[in-house]
């Protein structure tokens, strides 16, 4: 499957789904006004992983910032995780921030995937 | 009393990080909420307003306390629906600001649709205070809203 990167801007994540090297990450700054230009792109890449995702799936959310559209798309997002077989979600966030973390800690009261909170 | 004032005129960029960064020193957590409290501000001013012209969002540094304020003008059909939100956040404590945010969160998920006032919510999350809002009718069309966000330490 061909791998979807996108490049990270001033205002939105880079965003890097790679079957092939195993690599599922969306790092950095989620706050565009309307982020959907980047979250159409993960959404449409993931629907078609599901079909035939690898065993065990590791996605890594790495970010910085993120807005209130933007966690209307991370919502959709996970959303669309949780229908990936074996799917995990690394939910990353600094030491000292305790929003970060219980941002993570909201998604994961709302979406039937597991997480695993890690600091960085 | 310091005062940043944050140009509304242009998208929000790595300037817009970098500058706020410069204005509210180190201190990450403080300086991490108030970046995420003027992001919320900017992009309702941006989306609501009428128009920009004498729209305002400033940072306040007053010894060791911040605040944002915003002013802008706004449509008098939004008067009532943003007083009765800003009226009922106000009147949540911490834990039950956090389960309506979840529970709106959540019904954007079933709904598509966008939510508006969740901004606002998260704004309280994020500032553990009180939101003060006042409304001054400029013409029957619009009124001018100015919301003042404190930002308390956190419980």
């Amino acid at each position: 499957m061909k791998p979807l990167q996108i490049n990270r801007t001033d205002t939105t994540p880079a965003v890097t789904l790679d079957s092939e090297k195993n690599i599922f990450e969306i790092t950095g700054r989620s706050v565009a006004d309307n982020p959907s230009d980047v979250y159409q792109q993960v959404l449409q890449w993931l629907g078609q992983y599901a079909r035939d995702p690898r065993p065990v799936t590791l996605v890594t959310f790495k970010l910085e910032y993120f807005n209130t559209a933007s966690s209307k798309a991370l919502l959709d997002t996970l959303s669309a995780l949780s229908f990936i077989r074996n799917a995990k979600v690394l939910w990353y966030y600094q030491e000292d921030d305790e929003d970060m973390r219980e941002a993570g800690e909201e998604f994961f009261e709302l979406v039937n995937i597991p997480f695993e909170f890690k600091t960085y | 009393m310091r005062i940043y004032a944050i140009d509304l005129s242009r998208d929000i960029n790595d300037e817009f990080f970098s500058n706020l960064k410069l204005f509210t020193g180190n201190e990450r957590p403080v300086s991490k909420r108030i970046t995420e409290i003027a992001i919320e501000l900017f992009q309702n001013i941006r989306r609501y307003s009428s128009t920009l012209t004498n729209a305002k969002l400033e940072i306040v540094n007053d010894q060791s306390d911040y605040a944002c304020r915003s002013v802008n003008t706004i449509a008098s059909s939004a008067v009532t629906a943003l007083t009765e939100i800003i009226r009922h956040i106000n009147t949540l404590d911490r834990n039950e600001l956090k389960s309506t945010h979840t529970k709106i969160l959540a019904c954007s998920l079933q709904t598509k649709n966008n939510n508006p006032g969740l901004g606002l919510y998260r704004i309280a999350l994020r500032s553990h205070a009180r939101l003060n809002a006042s409304f001054t009718q400029l013409d029957a069309d619009r009124f001018e809203l100015s919301l003042h966000v404190n930002l308390a330490a956190p419980q």
